[in-house]
């Protein structure tokens, strides 16, 4: 992203693990969010992730492992880390006797905050004005989970961990949550860790997305191979990958490719010369096997990691592309 | 501390349970007491008499006929052994188990306070909802005695009966950390619930024992007497008390450590 300077560690696990009983819920979790991302966890329902954030909130036990969040090892009464921190978990509770602006208030003087203006702010932001004096029992789904990102925004965390954020919001609350954790993210400097089985979604906002199934960190994927694999690419199976990419580099120019494997080279720009690079690459005396335009896009790379679905789409008959997966 | 004492409280705001729980008292203390001229009537006692059995030695006894002594006596019999208990377990079962049922255990264990401070405030906030229903208990006492037209009234057995519901308020909310206990582990109603009905059936069965009062919630019927069997007062050593206050802390500290260790916010 431009970036060159390491950016910090805000949250780390280490061998985060988590059976109940036979069940091994987490199992050797290792993940790390840097400062200013928005980590998106994804994994489709059972793959681990509400336990997770409930181990990182210190909400369970680690049966085995540790969590760390600005540089403090969470457990119950990390007070300190609590302080920096905010947080919302699927279906966000709320006491449903008392209003939308008494929940927020009485969340406020927990926090020892003085009534300001980024109280008003966040009751703006989550768009809870119309709805202050409702009390929240009455709220539906998605506004409960309006309600609950404004408490956990309430004292100006340094970062934000989500559970399923939209669960149950409309998908004009989508894009507004999903525009908001943008920019929270990018004019306020929140780091955030959200969870979701909704790939569409997150792969929006995110600038990197961890997936977990059954248990196990399958992959992470940062924001230069979100962009790569949101985007088409020329592939061609060539018979000498290194001759390949000098060819490629010295004799047309291309810089926007990569290696995917031995024998095959991935170009994301200039498809209009497709024929130019076979033609170059065969006179330079590279062997090309095949060459094709891949449509593949995160979805399938997260149907192939996690071997089925992504939750609540089905497959659409006609656009099936084989073993591969399906496209929206 | 102050402010999730004060969170506590404003979490009442118009809750029902509150009313219910008062009128609970209005309703087993009022009617309970409201049946005693019909037990003193002549003809209904030689039918109970009939029948036999503890209630009528009660009855032949005089426990039931309505004087002030014994209405204020049997109003706070009720709160000791049936009522109060349940009552008291249903306040508890509501304070700690609807964390969890309106799903707001999970924000709150994630808040920068102490999870100590938490419970503490709970159980504060319990010790004075149940102060008041003893308190309201003793009105409704008074106020059907009053209704009622009740002879031999008089301001120093008043103040006894008050002196002795404050002390069975102590003793029954000394045995409610592990009501709560129930609830958080059942993370509900319903078990903190099943285990008050439990705890005042052994209540009752073991009033009439040598083991009444060294059992933590059999000592308030103990303390007041149970004239159903009848089971005259009778005054509680201080080994009773330390029994009761260690059951207390126990609770306490198993509430404490199960906020602390279990998984708590499922």
């Amino acid at each position: 992203m431009g970036e060159t300077a390491v950016p910090e560690v805000v949250i780390r696990t280490v061998g985060l693990t988590k059976h109940f009983g036979d069940v091994k819920a987490v199992e050797n979790l290792d993940l790390t969010v840097h400062r200013g991302e928005i980590y998106a966890f994804l994994g489709r329902n059972g793959a681990g992730k509400t336990t997770t954030i409930r181990m990182m909130l210190a909400l369970a036990r680690p049966t085995d492992g540790w969590v760390e969040i600005l540089g403090q090892r969470m457990a119950p009464n990390a007070v300190r880390a609590f302080e920096r921190i905010g947080s919302m978990l699927e279906n966000a509770g709320a006491y449903g006797n008392l209003t939308v602006r008494e929940n927020l208030e009485m969340q406020r003087n927990l926090l020892g905050l003085r009534r300001d203006t980024w109280v008003d702010e966040v009751i703006g932001m989550c768009d809870l004005s119309e709805y202050l004096d409702r009390r929240a029992g009455t709220l539906s789904l998605g506004n409960r989970q309006r309600l609950g990102l404004g408490r956990a925004l309430l004292h100006k965390p340094e970062i934000l961990i989500l559970d399923e954020p939209t669960n149950g919001l409309d998908p004009v609350g989508i894009a507004d949550i999903r525009a908001l954790l943008k920019q929270l993210a990018t004019d306020r400097g929140i780091t955030v860790f959200l969870s979701s089985h909704n790939l569409a979604e997150v792969q929006q906002i995110a600038t990197r997305i961890g997936i977990i199934h059954k248990g196990h960190m399958l992959e992470e994927v940062g924001y230069d191979d979100l962009r790569r694999l949101n985007r088409e690419y020329l592939e061609i199976g060539v018979s000498d990958t290194k001759r390949a990419v000098w060819v490629l580099e010295e004799k047309c120019g291309v810089r926007d490719f990569a290696v995917h494997e031995e024998g095959s080279v991935r170009i994301y720009s200039g498809f209009e010369r497709a024929e130019e690079f076979n033609r170059v690459l065969i006179e330079s005396g590279v062997g090309i096997v095949s060459s094709r335009m891949s449509e593949e896009d995160l979805e399938d790379h997260f149907v192939k990691l996690t071997g089925g679905d992504v939750e609540g789409q089905t497959p659409s008959p006609g656009r099936r592309r084989g073993p591969k997966g399906w496209r929206r | 501390m102050m402010r999730v004492l004060a969170a506590e409280f404003l979490k009442l705001k118009r809750s029902r349970m509150p009313l219910w729980s008062g009128l609970i008292v209005l309703v087993a203390g009022g009617l309970g007491l409201a049946v005693l001229p019909v037990l003193s009537d002549p003809a209904t006692q030689a039918q109970i008499a009939k029948g036999g059995g503890v209630f009528a030695k009660a009855v032949a006894a005089g426990a039931y006929s309505p004087t002030w002594t014994n209405y204020l006596l049997i109003g706070l019999q009720g709160m000791s052994g049936s009522w109060g208990v349940l009552t008291f377990g249903f306040v508890t079962a509501y304070l700690f188990g609807r964390e969890f049922k309106e799903g707001t255990a999970k924000s709150m264990l994630t808040l920068p306070i102490r999870r100590e401070y938490m419970v503490l405030a709970k159980m504060v906030a319990l010790a004075v909802w149940v102060l008041c229903l003893g308190a309201l208990s003793v009105l409704v006492t008074m106020g059907t005695a009053t209704a009622l037209g009740v002879g031999g009234f008089s301001w120093a057995r008043v103040l006894k009966n008050v002196i002795d519901t404050l002390g069975v308020t102590t003793l029954l909310y000394l045995t409610l950390p592990f009501v709560a206990w129930f609830a958080m582990l059942g993370r509900g109603y319903l078990p903190p619930m099943l285990y008050s009905l439990a705890v005042m059936m052994v209540g009752n069965a073991l009033v009439e024992t040598p083991l009444s009062s060294w059992v933590p919630w059999n000592m308030p019927l103990h303390l007041v007497g149970a004239s159903w069997y009848p089971v005259p007062p009778s005054a509680l050593t201080a080994g009773s008390w330390a029994i009761a206050v260690i059951f207390f802390l126990a609770g306490l500290a198993a509430l404490v450590w199960r906020v602390d260790h279990a998984d708590s916010a499922v």
